[in-house]
C-alpha cells in the first residue's frame, strides 16, 4: 500500500499433485495489501495455503518473499532451496484459533516474540492487546473467551513477530454470525496499514465484497491443471 | 546399614520412576520428533522410530527372567558397564540397592516413553504448525507446546510406572539378588514370608503394597478423566 513497501511481494510458481489425481498448479504474484483467495471447498485452498507457509513440498516450482528465496525445485530432484515454516516469517491464522491451551492469552501473543528482551516482548504484547480490545482478557485461558475474541488473539498472535507476508484461512469461520462484521471492519483496519501481503481465503462472495480487492479464483479440474494467476501485478 | 523391605521398596521405585520420568519423556520427545516432526522427513526416520518402539514394548512381553538375564549381562561384573561402576565406586554393580532401581526402571521407563509418545500423537498436529509459523523450531514446539499439553497423561503414566517399580519380582530377583535388609524389596520378602509360613509377616507387607496400588490407581483415574479438556 504505502510505497516504500511496494517492493514487498510474495511470489509462488508452483505445481503439486496433492492425491496423483489431479495437477494444481499455482502461480500469484501478490503486492502488499489484502489479496482474496476466492473457492468452494475441496478446490485446493489449504492446499496453496500450506505450500506457501511451507507444510507442504510441491513437485516444482518456487516461492519468493521479498528478497529472499523460500523454496527452489527442479521436478524429480530434492529441491536446491527450502526454508523450513518456522523461518519463512509468514503468518498463518488457521480456520480454528488452534490457540495454546495451556498459556494465557498475554503469552499466546507472546509466543512468537521470544527472541526479544521482556520489555520489548511486553510492549509488543501491550500494543497488539489495545488494537485488538484484549488487554482486560490478557490473564484470562482461551477456554474462557469466545469465538470472536478467540480469533483476535490468533491473530494479534500471528501478527506479533511481525511477519513479512500474512495467510489468513477462513478466519471468521469459527466467529459467530453476529461477530464476523466487527471482526472484518477491525482486520481491515489492522490489515491496511501492514504494508505486506495478505492472502485472505474464504468461500464466501460476501466477504470477498467486503474487501474489494484483488481476487484470485481457484477451479478445480480434474482434466487440466487448474491454473491461478492474479492480474493486477 | 539394614533397610526394611518396605522402606527399601520406596526408595528403590521412588528413584526408579524420577529417573525413567526424565529418560523417558526425553527418549519420546526425542523420537517423536524422529518420528513426527522436522519439515522434510526420510521414510527411514519414520521406520527408526517404528524399530524404538518395538524395543520399547519388549518389556512388556518378555518373561522378567529373560529380562533380567539381559540386564544381568549388561551390567555384570565382566561388561564394559559392570566395570566402568567397579572402577568408579569400588564395589560391584550386581546384587545392590542400585541394580534393584535398575530393575524397576525396566517395566518403569518403557511404560513412560510409550505413554509420552502416545499422548504426543494425540496432540492436533495444527498446534504445531501454529507454533512453526511463530518462528518456533519443531523441538521447541515439542517443549512448549507438545508436552504441556500431554501433562496429564504423563503424569498417570508416571504414577503407573512408580506402582509398577513398587512390585516388580522377577528382574529384581535376577540383578539385585534377595539380601534380606540389603536387597530384599517388599515383593521379594513377601515371597520368602510366604514359603517359610510366616503368614502374618507376609500380610503386613500385602496390605500396605495392596493400599498404596489401589490408592495409586484410583487417582490414575481422575487423572485421566480430567485429561481430556484440550484435545
Amino acid at each position: 500500500m504505502t510505497g516504500q513497501d511496494a517492493g514487498t511481494k510474495l511470489r509462488a510458481s508452483v505445481r503439486i499433485s496433492p492425491d496423483g489425481q489431479y495437477t494444481l498448479q499455482i502461480d500469484v504474484a501478490l503486492p502488499a495489501g489484502v489479496t482474496v483467495l476466492l473457492g468452494p471447498s475441496g478446490s485446493g485452498k489449504s492446499t496453496a495455503l500450506d505450500l506457501l507457509a511451507g507444510h507442504r513440498l510441491p513437485s516444482e516450482g518456487y516461492i519468493t518473499l521479498g528478497e529472499s528465496t523460500l523454496l527452489q525445485k527442479e521436478p524429480g530432484q530434492p529441491p536446491s532451496v527450502l526454508v523450513p515454516p518456522e523461518l519463512r516469517q509468514i503468518g498463518y491464522v488457521m480456520q480454528q484459533p488452534m490457540l495454546f491451551p495451556h498459556l494465557s492469552v498475554r503469552n499466546n501473543l507472546g509466543y512468537g516474540l521470544s527472541a526479544l528482551p521482556t520489555a520489548a516482548r511486553n510492549e509488543r504484547i501491550g500494543e497488539l492487546a489495545r488494537q485488538l480490545q484484549l488487554t482486560n482478557l490478557l490473564d484470562r485461558r482461551p477456554n474462557e473467551l469466545s469465538g470472536g475474541q478467540r480469533q483476535r488473539v490468533a491473530l494479534g498472535r500471528a501478527l506479533a513477530p511481525r511477519p513479512k507476508a500474512l495467510l489468513l484461512d477462513e478466519p471468521l469461520s469459527a466467529v459467530d454470525l453476529s461477530q464476523r462484521h466487527e471482526l472484518l471492519e477491525r482486520l481491515r483496519v489492522l490489515l491496511g496499514d501492514l504494508g505486506i501481503p495478505v492472502l485472505y481465503v474464504t468461500h464466501s462472495p460476501e466477504e470477498q465484497r467486503f474487501w474489494q480487492a484483488p481476487t484470485l479464483e481457484l477451479r478445480p479440474s480434474l482434466a487440466s491443471p487448474t491454473v491461478v494467476e492474479v492480474a493486477s501485478v | 546399614m539394614f533397610r526394611s523391605p518396605l522402606a527399601l521398596s520406596f526408595e528403590v521405585a521412588t528413584l526408579a520412576t524420577l529417573l525413567s520420568l526424565a529418560a523417558g519423556v526425553g527418549l519420546a520427545s526425542l523420537l517423536f520428533y524422529v518420528g513426527q516432526l522436522g519439515s522434510s522427513r526420510p521414510r527411514y526416520r519414520a521406520r527408526l522410530a517404528e524399530l524404538a518402539d518395538a524395543l520399547l514394548s519388549l518389556p512388556l512381553v518378555l518373561p522378567p527372567t529373560v529380562l533380567g538375564y539381559y540386564l544381568l549381562t549388561l551390567l555384570g561384573r565382566h561388561s564394559p558397564l559392570g566395570r566402568a561402576f567397579e572402577w568408579l565406586t569400588g564395589s560391584p554393580l550386581t546384587f545392590t540397592p542400585t541394580a534393584a532401581v535398575l530393575a524397576a526402571m525396566v517395566s518403569a521407563l518403557p511404560a513412560i516413553a510409550r505413554s509420552t509418545r502416545a499422548a504426543l500423537r494425540e496432540v492436533d498436529p495444527l498446534y504445531f504448525r501454529a507454533a512453526a509459523s511463530l518462528g518456533s523450531s519443531p523441538w521447541r514446539a515439542l517443549w512448549t507446546v507438545g508436552l504441556p499439553l500431554s501433562r496429564r497423561q504423563i503424569a498417570a503414566a508416571t504414577m503407573l510406572a512408580f506402582a509398577r517399580a513398587l512390585g516388580d519380582f522377577g528382574v529384581t530377583l535376577m540383578v539385585a539378588g534377595d539380601i534380606p535388609g540389603y536387597t530384599q524389596t517388599a515383593a521379594l520378602a513377601v515371597y520368602d514370608a510366604v514359603q517359610a509360613g510366616r503368614e502374618q509377616a507376609a500380610l503386613t507387607l500385602i496390605v500396605p503394597l495392596s493400599l498404596i496400588a489401589l490408592l495409586v490407581l484410583y487417582v490414575v483415574g481422575r487423572l485421566q478423566d480430567s485429561g481430556t479438556e484440550h484435545r
